[in-house]
């Protein structure tokens, strides 16, 4: 569905060195993807998700979105493919003259629909978004979440085939951010749009995304489904980035104080729901002591992580490690008694 | 209190001066809104990063707008005093002195215009060009809707302006009230005179602050955070 072939995007600043926004992106999102970008502020990724509807235009490299290369378009030709790329904001960028009805109805219009078409879709759509009572309020006597409903709504009036999502849950509070993830998940589920999401928070790719490419510094470092690249991230960056989400980190007290083998376990699915600690008690003369753990829940996909201090004799422990070993994903010797 | 002049003359002198200076400004404002809005429009659209960006277009309607603006209207006034009898046939009366009020306020108003827009949240824009807007369409849907009530605002501005302007068209014959008050309240020493025709410019001067406010404000739904 949307194709990026070496993208490229600098900025030419007047008296500073040439910012290289984007260096030599190539993606492929296929049709219904959910697909995440992350990367912190400044890496490019606002800069990348504005080539694909050539907001930003890029330097070299190719775009191409539902078969059109948009390089190759005529600025008329550009503007009726943009008709079919909806994009909503960070801070929705709502027409703050016009009720919820006319920001709906904006993009109808522009495309030249019929009054009543019109009345029929925007109907439509602020059903969809659930905003219905709010038809003829205007956007400043809107909650942000609801602010971002009406751009959700702006954004498919014209039965989008690619929705663009810049940061869209980054001004929201947590709870509100989780319903607008929800409505973009049923959007790309029922109406079959394919959505590429940006972000700066792993927690909201891994919520939403089925596929997800990390950003540093204009480049794309690693790339993968969600549940690959949090259960076995192999760039620095993004190990440091999944650790920062799993949040498991051992106050240094229990550092200090364990007496055995400090273990991390990784589990991946089916494995993460089987009662392997219980077995390895089972077989062999040691003890396991967990000290912090959870299982995440990727799509269906279990994902879990457990720290825990393994004590025993020395032929023990070495035998329940190789057991261990042998039945998760991965462990990590921490730390050696 | 008016001395030796009879109360009905004046009355329709009155009447005259008012009749002409609603004529003097009202085409003043008429082509403001005709020619300074597609102004301020040029002036904003051809500025640094957007859509028709143009450096000599940009910088040639800010030399253009700046030179009207910084010439003391008086001098204005005798300026164009060829061209006014050139256009309108005559050299003085209020249709010849509404051609330098209207470059005057033209000029103005276009200013006023591209600092509205110039307000206008550029992430509504890129929003519209997103969705496929035109060039027309921004400006006919967004610029212009969005920057509503400080365009109004700047109108109103432009009137009250004009208004005061229109009484130094009196050098060109212009007549309008402003001149009734200086040639004879000042002139033949008829302080009532003076007195009556500043009352009526103050409460003009005010209706037309007020209307524009309240309409400006009922139309205002700008978020401000």
């Amino acid at each position: 569905m949307i194709i990026l072939e070496k993208v490229n995007v600098k900025f030419h600043a007047r008296k500073a060195p040439d910012v290289h926004a984007v260096r030599d992106v190539s993606l492929r999102v296929g049709p219904g993807d959910f697909f995440g970008i992350v990367g912190t502020s400044g890496a490019g990724k606002s800069t990348l998700l504005r080539t694909i509807n050539y907001l930003e235009k890029p330097d070299s490299g190719r775009v191409v979105v539902a078969g059109q290369d948009l390089g190759t378009l005529a600025p008329e030709e550009l503007r009726k493919a943009r008709l079919h790329i909806g994009m909503i904001f960070q801070h929705y960028n709502l027409l703050q003259s016009k009720t919820v009805f006319e920001n709906a109805a904006f993009p109808l219009r522009i495309a030249g629909v019929g009054e009543t078409e019109i009345h029929r879709r925007v109907d439509e759509l602020l059903e969809l978004v659930e905003l219905t009572p709010k038809k003829d309020a205007f956007p400043s006597c809107l909650s942000g979440g609801q602010k971002q409903r009406v751009g959700i709504a702006r954004a498919l009036a014209n039965h989008p085939r690619v929705l663009l999502c810049d940061e869209p849950t980054s001004a929201l509070d947590l709870e509100t951010s989780s319903a607008i993830l929800e409505l973009l998940k049923t959007i790309n589920a029922k109406l079959n749009i394919t959505v590429v999401l940006i972000s700066h928070e792993m927690q909201v790719i891994k919520k939403v995304c089925t596929r997800v490419a990390i950003m540093l510094d204009g480049s794309v470092i690693e790339m993968g489904s969600v549940y690959d690249v949090f259960a076995e991230p192999k760039h620095p960056f993004t190990v440091d980035l999944v650790k920062r989400t799993q949040n498991l980190k051992l106050p240094d007290r229990l550092l200090k104080s364990h007496k055995g083998d400090l273990l991390e376990i990784h589990y991946r699915g089916e494995r993460a729901e089987a009662p392997i600690i219980a077995e390895t008690l089972r077989r062999f003369p040691v003890t396991i002591n967990i000290l912090h753990g959870n299982i995440e829940y990727i799509g269906d996909a279990a994902l879990g992580t457990l720290m825990a201090d393994l004590e025993g004799e020395p032929v023990a422990r070495r035998n329940a490690l190789e057991y261990l070993r042998q039945h998760v994903a991965r462990l990590e010797l921490i730390h050696v008694s | 209190m008016f001395h030796d002049l009879d109360t009905a003359v004046l009355l329709q002198d009155l009447l005259k001066a008012t009749v002409e200076t609603a004529q003097m400004t009202g085409i003043g404002l008429i082509l403001s809104l005709l020619l300074g809005v597609p102004l301020g429009l040029v002036l904003f659209l051809t500025g640094k990063g957007l859509m028709w960006e143009n450096r000599i277009l940009a910088l040639g309607g800010n030399i253009l707008v700046n030179f009207v603006r910084s010439l003391p209207f008086v001098i204005l006034l005798i300026l164009v005093l060829p061209l006014a009898s050139l256009i309108t046939g005559r050299s003085t009366g209020p249709l010849a002195a509404s051609v330098p009020l209207a470059i005057a306020a033209v000029a103005f108003y276009a200013r006023l215009v591209q600092v509205s827009l110039a307000e206008v949240d550029r992430g509504v824009i890129e929003a519209a060009v997103a969705c496929g807007a035109t060039h027309w369409h921004i400006v006919r849907h967004v610029l212009l809707p969005e920057a509503f009530p400080g365009l109004l605002r700047g109108f109103t501005v432009t009137a009250v302006s004009l208004i005061g302007y229109s009484a130094m068209a009196g050098v060109v014959g212009g007549g309008g009230i402003g001149f009734l008050a200086i040639n004879y309240g000042y002139y033949r020493y008829e302080t009532g005179v003076m007195f009556v025709t500043v009352v009526a410019l103050v409460i003009v001067v005010q209706a037309i602050q007020s209307v524009g406010d309240w309409v400006a404000d009922k139309k205002d739904h700008k978020i401000r955070d």
